[in-house]
């Protein structure tokens, strides 16, 4: 990205009225003077425009506070604007700040005067690539003032290798750390019902869940075990009735009885299975059902018939009507009002479908049957069931009539079959237990995940869960931290490499400058170390600082003007001279503000050069926030402010 | 839209519901139309959110010939409970009954309203029946309650 500044407005800032500072050559308007010499007397507004500067570039937001010191104490006025003319890479973007003095705000304006219309935005609106480099630090090394020079110097500060991070983008590594700890804790946020976020956490969930499926193992197993035991149980009841029934079969004093009173009960069997299905079927039929029932439909019916329900007009009826002009009694439907009142009735009417559905329950009722007494029936059933307890009783009593022996083996067999009967209504319930997925019967027989298969699974589902998040949490802190430690580690062994090429480099430069390697740049560590083999005046430190700023800019991908604010400040004249020189070599575009003081020693050096302008600016104290401006060299170099004084 | 009965009248009929059994409860309607019918015969509603348990959406085949007598003693039974009379009340109240989009030809309020029939008819089965064992002495005490309570 190469940026060059082509022209600065002003108006109603401070004492400017209106200001234009071109920074263009008149010939070609889209090329900037290498060298801008702009003179100010102080009070004037350098300070002024180098901060707009920084703040326009980067798109900076100002507070009211600073708003409102932009506002011009000399006369009244209520808006206000700065405005900056760039070309970035062949193409020319304007940059504007309005300034609301009365609300203390400010917006933006961005235009593109090459573009159709204007291609005018009113927000800060460089394109992505510009905004993402043009960061508030990237700004502050190329729109330079006195201080920012004396802390590259000062083994106090870091603003040395502070700006290799932001000029190489390691301050994004940093940024990206900050992110993945922005990630690491939205993600607890995200799983705050697990609570578990370290590895002591997670084992102990591990545990639990190891614990369950155990569990789940051994109710299954326990499961199967109870299942195989009461089939054979109940296998085990059956073979012990048929050789009781054996021994009573095979009795011949009472083997006619036994097999008379066997088929009785079989028979009686069938006719309770059918008085069941009988009654079972005849109650299916609502109508059937009771008397009462019976007798509330037909009065249903009856009502239905009187009321003549379904109603024959349909709700259709009445939408279709308020789609003509004129109703059936002929009055006209002139409008709206009166379609709504028919729409309105519509709604209170059944729709044809529904009359279908109506007409259809009306006719199942219409000619439904009498209701038929079942209570034949029910005595029938309940004489059956009687019949067939008392003929299981008789049989049981056959055993009386067995000799002795026999008798003592029926008894045996009996009481086994009475114990065995016991196990197994124990084993279904171990079972039910077991298995039920019945919430009610869990929850009468208190059962838990121990106890109950279902349960477990439930609790196990719930738990790995649990799991799955907590691990993934765990996971997700363990690579923020992995991640953290290698962007670390590339921040630490970039910047090694890139101080020990930015030293080599800026100290060939120095050399080639200099014309001598008397002065070098030793090291960079937070600031950079000037080391002299005949000592090294400020002059020779600043012109290194110099040097490794221009050096960092060099090998960046972007190329921007350098803007300095009082370059040679209070430095003696010799010191004057060997910056003047140097300095234009360094940069493609530079733009210099100083006072009429500074002027003795740096501009001769810098008068050397070609492609220079000079403007001088100061207020006209002849009308209030009127600005007189010079663009002429004689005028510049002959310019002297009453209000500086001469220091050199 | 759905038949709803809840678990714990599932849990009181397990012992006399089986599929393909002679001597069983063939389907789960079967035990839903037995609190039913009660429900509608003592105009007695129960608690909507008892009905926890989904068991169709639609009428079972074996009770597809008698939907609309269901559906007839429903709507005779609301008529009782609401104590209405006037043609314009009973319209509105098969208005709000009946839907002919749903498979069922009921609303959602109507199925709502079965569902609570079945709730009140349950309350009233296990008031009056215990324990059930065995299907024949279930429908023996069941008749018996029915002739009781018609007879109150």
């Amino acid at each position: 990205m190469n940026i060059n500044l082509l022209k600065l407005d002003f108006k109603n800032i401070r004492d400017f009225r209106e200001l234009t500072i071109p920074l263009f050559k008149e010939k070609d308007v889209n090329t900037p003077f290498h060298i801008s010499l702009i003179q100010m007397p102080n009070g004037t507004g350098k300070t002024t425009a180098i901060n707009l500067l920084r703040s326009i570039v980067c798109g900076e937001i100002l507070e009211k506070e600073i708003v409102l010191s932009y506002q011009p104490t000399r006369y009244k006025c209520d808006e206000g604007y700065f405005g900056v003319l760039l070309i970035i890479d062949r193409d020319l973007y304007s940059l504007g700040m309005h300034f609301d003095y009365r609300n203390g705000v400010m917006k933006y304006e961005t235009s593109r005067p090459k573009e159709v219309g204007g291609g005018k935005s009113f927000s800060y609106d460089l394109p992505p690539y510009i905004r993402n480099v043009m960061t508030k630090n990237f700004t502050r090394l190329f729109v330079f003032d006195g201080e920012f020079s004396e802390n590259i110097l000062d083994n106090k500060k870091t603003e040395a290798e502070t700006s290799i991070k932001f000029l190489y983008f390691l301050d994004r590594l940093e940024l990206l750390k900050i992110k993945a700890d922005t990630l690491l804790e939205n993600k607890r946020k995200s799983t705050k019902d697990t609570k578990v976020h370290t590895q002591q956490g997670l084992t102990k969930l591990e545990t639990e869940e190891k614990k369950l499926k155990q569990t789940l193992v051994d109710l299954n197993k326990q499961l199967k075990k109870f299942k195989e035991e009461s089939v054979s149980t109940s296998q085990e009841i059956e073979d012990l009735e048929k050789k009781n029934d054996e021994l009573l079969s095979e009795n011949e004093t009472i083997q006619a009885e036994f097999i008379e009173f066997t088929t009785k009960i079989s028979s009686l069997e069938n006719d309770i299975r059918n008085g069941t299905n009988i009654i079972l079927n005849i109650l299916r039929t609502p109508s059937q059902f009771s008397l009462k029932m019976n007798d509330k439909l037909k009065n249903l019916s009856e009502n239905m018939s009187k009321l003549k329900l379904p109603r024959s007009v349909s709700s259709e009826f009445f939408k279709e009507l308020s789609d003509e002009d004129e109703c059936i009694c002929g009055r006209p439907i002139l409008n709206d009002s009166i379609k709504k009142k028919i729409l309105e009735k519509a709604e209170q009417y059944l729709a044809a479908d529904h009359i279908t559905t109506t007409n259809c329950i009306k006719g199942s009722i219409r000619n439904m049957d009498d209701y038929k007494e079942l209570s034949n029936l029910r005595d029938n059933l309940y004489s059956y069931i009687n019949e067939k307890q008392q003929l299981i009783q008789a049989k049981d009593l056959l055993k009386l009539r067995l000799d002795e022996k026999d008798q003592e083996k029926a008894e045996k067999i009996k009481q086994e079959i009475i114990r065995l009967s016991s196990n197994l209504v124990d084993l279904n319930l171990y079972i039910q237990s077991l298995e039920t997925k019945n919430s009610a019967f869990q929850e009468e027989f208190s059962l838990n995940e121990y106890e109950n298969i279902n349960l477990c699974q439930k609790k196990l589902i719930e738990k790995r869960k649990r799991l799955d998040e907590a691990s993934d949490t765990v996971n997700f802190s363990n690579g923020v931290s992995l991640f953290k430690k290698m962007m670390d580690n590339i921040i630490s062994s970039s910047i090694d490499k890139i101080k020990e090429d930015l030293i080599s480099k800026s100290n060939t430069r120095i050399s080639q400058l200099m014309g001598n390697k008397d002065v070098v740049l030793e090291k960079i560590e937070g600031c950079i170390y000037v080391d002299g083999k005949k000592g090294v005046s400020q002059g020779q430190s600043l012109a290194v600082a110099y040097a490794f700023l221009s050096t960092l800019f060099e090998d960046s991908p972007h190329k921007v003007p350098f803007i300095v604010d009082s370059p040679v400040g209070s430095l003696d004249l010799k010191v004057r001279r060997e910056v003047s020189d140097l300095i234009p070599k360094l940069f493609a575009q530079l733009i210099v503000f100083i006072i009429s003081s500074e002027r003795n020693g740096f501009v001769e050096g810098i008068g050397k050069y070609e492609d220079v302008q000079f403007l001088t600016i100061y207020k006209d104290e002849r009308e209030t926030g009127s600005i007189a401006f010079h663009t002429d060299k004689k005028f510049f170099m002959q310019f002297h402010s009453e209000n500086e004084e001469v220091q050199v | 839209m759905t038949f709803r009965l809840s678990n714990q009248a599932k849990s009181y009929f397990k012992n006399i519901f089986g599929k393909g059994s002679d001597d069983k409860l063939d389907i789960l309607w079967d035990e839903y139309y037995i609190c039913l019918m009660i429900g509608f015969s003592e105009v007695k509603i129960g608690d909507e959110a008892s009905a926890d348990s989904e068991i169709t959406k639609t009428f079972p085949q074996a009770y597809k010939d008698q939907r609309y007598e269901i559906m007839a003693s429903l709507i005779a039974s609301e008529i009782d409970r609401r104590g209405i009379s006037k043609v314009k009340d009973i319209e509105n109240l098969m208005l709000s009954i009946l839907d002919h989009n749903s498979s069922t030809e009921l609303s959602s309020e109507g199925h709502r309203l079965m569902n609570r029939y079945v709730a009140g008819g349950f309350e009233i089965i296990k008031e009056n029946i215990r324990e059930v064992n065995e299907l024949h002495m279930f429908l023996i005490k069941y008749y018996d309650i029915l002739i009781n309570v018609t007879n109150e």
